[in-house]
C-alpha cells in the first residue's frame, strides 16, 4: 500500500530546496563580476534578471515550507532530484536571454548538459557569445560536476543529519573523510587546487600559441573546469581544434584523467599513499579497457586507413578515447568526420569506452569502473566455483583503497546499476531510431548523454525534434544522479496521486 | 586533324568545366566537411569571418574562419594575417575575409587536423562593432524582480523579527 506524503514531508522538502535555490542564485554572481571585467553590460543584466527570480524563488520556499526537521532517507533523495532539475530550469534563464538559444528547451538542455557534466550543446553561433555566459556554461559544469548538493554542503548548511542523504542521492556514495560536510570541503580544497594549477598551465600554453593573456587565462579556466569536471564544453565552437595544439591536447587530456579518477585516490596521493594507483581496482580496471577500448579503435582506423601516418592516429585516436572514457566530450574532430570518415569499429570502440566510464566519487557518469571490477570479480570467483573441487571455500578479494571480501549485497548492487544504465543507453537508441536516425548513430549518441560524456556524432543540433532533446535531458539527469534519486521522486508523485 | 583537334578538346571541356567552376566558387564549409576526401588537396577558395583569436606563431600563424556553418582552422604566414585587424567575438563582427589556399582532410603537418593552408588572404569586409543597448523589456523585468525581492525580504525580516 502506497502512503501519501504528508504535509510536513513537503515542507521538509520545499525547505531544503529553496536553500539550495538561494545557493545556486549566489553563484551567479561570479559571471556578474565576469561580464563587469568585460564590459558586457546587457549579459549583466541577464544574470541579474536569473539571480532575482532564483532568490524570489528560494526565499519563498524557505519562508512558506520553513522547517527545522531533519530530512528523511526519502526527503533528502527527492530534494536532490529536484533540485536538479529547479537548477536546470534557473540555470537556462540567463542562457536563453542571451538570444544564443532558439527556445527555452535548447537553453535547459545547455543547462542539464552542463549540470550533468555531458558537454553535448544547442547553442547558436557561439563564437560570439559573451564571456559572462560561457564563463556561466562552464561554472555550471564545476557545480555540477563537485554535485550542486555539495555546493550547499559546502558553504551554505552548518550540518545536520540529512546532509549524507542527499550526498548519497548525488551519486557518491563514498565518504573520503567520516564526516560528509568535510568530505565535500575536501572535494571542493582538490577541486579549486587544480584549478588553480589547471589555469595556469593552459592560460600559459595559451599565450605560447599567441592567445592575448587575457583571453589565454579565460579559456584555460573554462577549459580546466570542462575537463576536470569530464564536461566537455569549450568557450569557441571549434572545440579543441581551435587551438591547433599538440600540448594543448595533452594539458587537457592529464585534466580529464585526473578527473575522472576518484576522490579517494586523490586524498591517497596528497597523503603521500601513491601505490594505492597501481593496486586500486579502479585504477587497474581504468587502464586495462583505455587499452582494450584503443586496441579497437585503433584496429579500425587502421583497417578503413583513415589516418595516413601511424602518429596521426594514434593522436587522433587516443584522445578522442581518452575523451569518451572519461566522460569529457572534448574532441578534436568534427562531429561530422567521425560518421563520414570513422569506420564502425572505432566507433563501437568509443561507445563501449564512453559506456564503462570512469571511477566512482569522481565527476564522470556512465557505469564506472568499481562496478565493472566487482561484476569482472564475481564472474571469475563463479568459474573458480566450478573448476575447483566441491568442498573447496572461495574468497574472492578485491582491493579498492583497502583490501575487501567481494560480497553478494555488493555484487547485485553494480548488476542492478549496470542494467539500468544499458536500460537507459538502450532507451535513447530507440528513441534516436524512432526519430529516423541510423542505429549506430543513435546508439553513439544515446550513450554519449545517459553516460554525461557529451561526444556528438552529429545528432545533438538544434533542428533534432524537441521530443528526443527531452529524451536526452532526461538521460542526462538520470544518468548523472544514477537512478536512485530520479525514482525515489516517480515514487513520491505517484504516492501524492494514488496513496492513501 | 584540327577538327578532330577541336572536338577533343570541346569534349574534355565539358567534362572539366563543373570541376573548373566547382574550383573558382567559394566553397562552404558544410560542404568541405560533408565531401572532405574529395577536396583534400585541392585547392579551393573559403570564405567567412575571421573568429576568435589572430594567433600569430612566429612566421606563421593560426585564424579560425566560420562561414556560418562551421568555422574551420586556416593557417597562413604571419604577413597575411598582420592585414586582419579584428576577430569577432562577443560585441564584434571580424573582417570578413576570402581564403585561397589548399584544403586538407587530415593535415600530416598538423597532427591530422582538418585544416587550409592559406595561399592568400583578402579582406573583402571590415569587421564592426555589434554592442546595442539593453532592450527596455529587460529592464523593465529587472525593475519589477528588485521590487518583489525586496518586498520578500522585508516580510521576512519583519516575521523574524515577531
Amino acid at each position: 500500500m502506497l502512503l501519501r506524503p504528508s504535509f510536513q514531508d513537503i515542507r521538509n522538502i520545499g525547505y531544503y530546496l529553496g536553500k539550495i535555490i538561494v545557493g545556486l542564485a549566489l553563484t551567479m554572481l561570479i559571471p556578474i563580476l565576469v561580464g563587469f571585467l568585460w564590459h558586457e553590460p546587457e549579459p549583466v543584466i541577464d544574470f541579474f534578471i536569473a539571480a532575482e527570480v532564483s532568490l524570489v524563488v528560494g526565499l519563498l520556499l524557505m519562508k512558506f515550507c520553513y522547517s527545522q526537521k531533519d530530512l528523511s532517507w526519502m526527503q533528502g533523495m527527492i530534494v536532490v532530484a529536484l533540485s536538479w532539475l529547479v537548477a536546470m530550469v534557473l540555470g537556462a534563464i540567463p542562457l536563453y536571454l542571451s538570444g544564443h538559444w532558439h527556445s527555452f528547451l535548447d537553453a535547459c538542455f545547455e543547462a542539464m548538459s552542463g549540470l550533468a557534466t555531458t558537454g553535448l550543446v544547442l547553442v547558436q553561433d557561439l563564437d560570439h557569445l559573451s564571456h559572462s555566459h560561457n564563463l556561466w556554461r562552464h561554472l555550471i559544469m564545476f557545480i555540477g560536476g563537485q554535485g550542486i548538493v555539495i555546493v550547499a554542503l559546502s558553504f551554505f548548511v552548518k550540518g545536520f543529519s540529512g546532509a549524507f542523504k542527499m550526498y548519497v542521492g548525488e551519486a557518491r556514495d563514498e565518504k573520503i573523510l567520516p564526516n560528509v560536510i568535510h568530505t565535500s570541503r575536501f572535494i571542493w580544497l582538490v577541486s579549486f587546487t587544480y584549478l588553480a594549477l589547471g589555469t595556469i598551465s593552459l592560460g600559459i600554453t595559451g599565450i605560447a600559441l599567441g592567445m592575448p593573456w587575457q583571453e589565454s587565462f579565460f579559456h584555460g579556466a573554462c577549459n580546466f573546469m570542462a575537463a576536470f569536471d569530464t564536461g566537455g564544453f569549450t568557450p569557441q565552437s571549434q572545440n579543441i581544434l581551435y587551438y591547433h595544439s599538440l600540448s594543448y591536447e595533452v594539458v587537457t587530456m592529464v585534466l580529464m584523467i585526473l578527473g575522472a579518477i576518484n576522490f579517494k585516490m586523490h586524498y591517497q596521493a596528497w597523503i603521500g599513499n601513491r601505490k594505492e594507483v597501481f593496486r586500486d581496482i579502479e585504477m587497474l580496471g581504468f587502464f586495462t579497457t583505455v587499452i582494450i577500448t584503443f586496441f579497437i579503435v585503433g584496429a579500425g582506423l587502421v583497417q578503413n586507413s583513415t589516418y595516413q601516418q601511424g602518429i596521426i592516429l594514434f593522436r587522433k585516436g587516443f584522445y578522442q578515447l581518452i575523451s569518451g572514457h572519461t566522460g569529457t566530450g572534448f574532441q578534436t574532430v568534427y562531429p561530422s568526420q567521425f560518421i563520414a570518415e570513422w569506420p564502425h569499429l572505432s566507433l563501437v570502440g568509443i561507445i563501449i569506452a564512453m559506456a564503462l566510464g570512469g571511477a566512482v566519487c569522481s565527476t564522470t557518469g556512465a557505469i564506472k569502473m568499481l562496478r565493472i571490477g566487482i561484476i569482472y570479480k564475481a564472474l571469475m570467483e563463479d568459474i573458480k566455483k566450478i573448476i575447483l573441487p566441491e568442498k573447496a571455500i572461495l574468497a574472492q578479494r578485491f582491493h579498492h583503497i583497502k583490501t575487501l571480501f567481494l560480497e553478494q549485497p555488493q555484487v547485485r548492487a553494480a548488476f542492478l546499476i549496470t542494467i539500468l544504465y544499458l536500460a537507459l543507453y538502450a532507451l535513447g537508441t530507440l528513441a534516436g531510431m524512432w526519430f529516423g536516425y541510423p542505429f549506430l548513430n543513435s546508439l553513439f549518441e544515446s550513450t554519449s548523454a545517459a553516460a554525461n560524456v557529451g561526444l556528438s556524432c552529429g545528432i545533438t543540433e538544434v533542428n533534432m525534434p524537441a521530443a528526443l532533446k527531452i529524451t536526452y535531458i532526461f538521460q542526462m539527469w538520470a544518468g548523472r544522479l544514477e537512478f536512485m534519486s530520479v525514482f525515489t521522486l516517480f515514487g513520491f508523485f505517484l504516492a501524492l496521486l494514488k496513496g492513501k | 586533324m584540327s577538327a578532330i583537334l577541336k572536338r577533343i578538346a570541346f569534349l574534355f571541356l565539358i567534362v572539366l568545366l563543373p570541376v573548373i567552376a566547382r574550383a573558382e566558387q567559394p566553397v562552404t564549409s558544410v560542404e568541405l566537411l560533408k565531401d572532405a576526401s574529395f577536396y583534400n588537396a585541392k585547392k579551393i577558395i573559403f570564405e567567412g569571418e575571421v573568429v576568435g583569436d589572430i594567433m600569430i606563431r612566429g612566421k606563421s600563424g593560426w585564424i579560425n574562419v566560420n562561414d556560418g556553418g562551421n568555422a574551420i582552422g586556416v593557417f597562413a604566414a604571419a604577413n597575411f594575417l598582420k592585414d586582419i585587424d579584428q576577430a569577432g567575438r562577443y560585441g564584434k563582427t571580424g573582417d570578413l575575409v576570402q581564403i585561397f589556399g589548399v584544403f586538407n582532410r587530415s593535415c600530416t603537418e598538423h597532427g591530422g587536423d582538418l585544416d587550409i593552408h592559406a595561399l592568400n588572404i583578402q579582406r573583402i569586409k571590415e569587421g564592426n562593432s555589434t554592442i546595442r543597448s539593453i532592450p527596455t523589456f529587460k529592464q523593465i523585468i529587472l525593475v519589477l524582480l528588485s521590487v518583489i525581492l525586496i518586498i520578500i525580504l522585508w516580510i521576512s525580516k519583519d516575521s523574524r523579527k515577531h
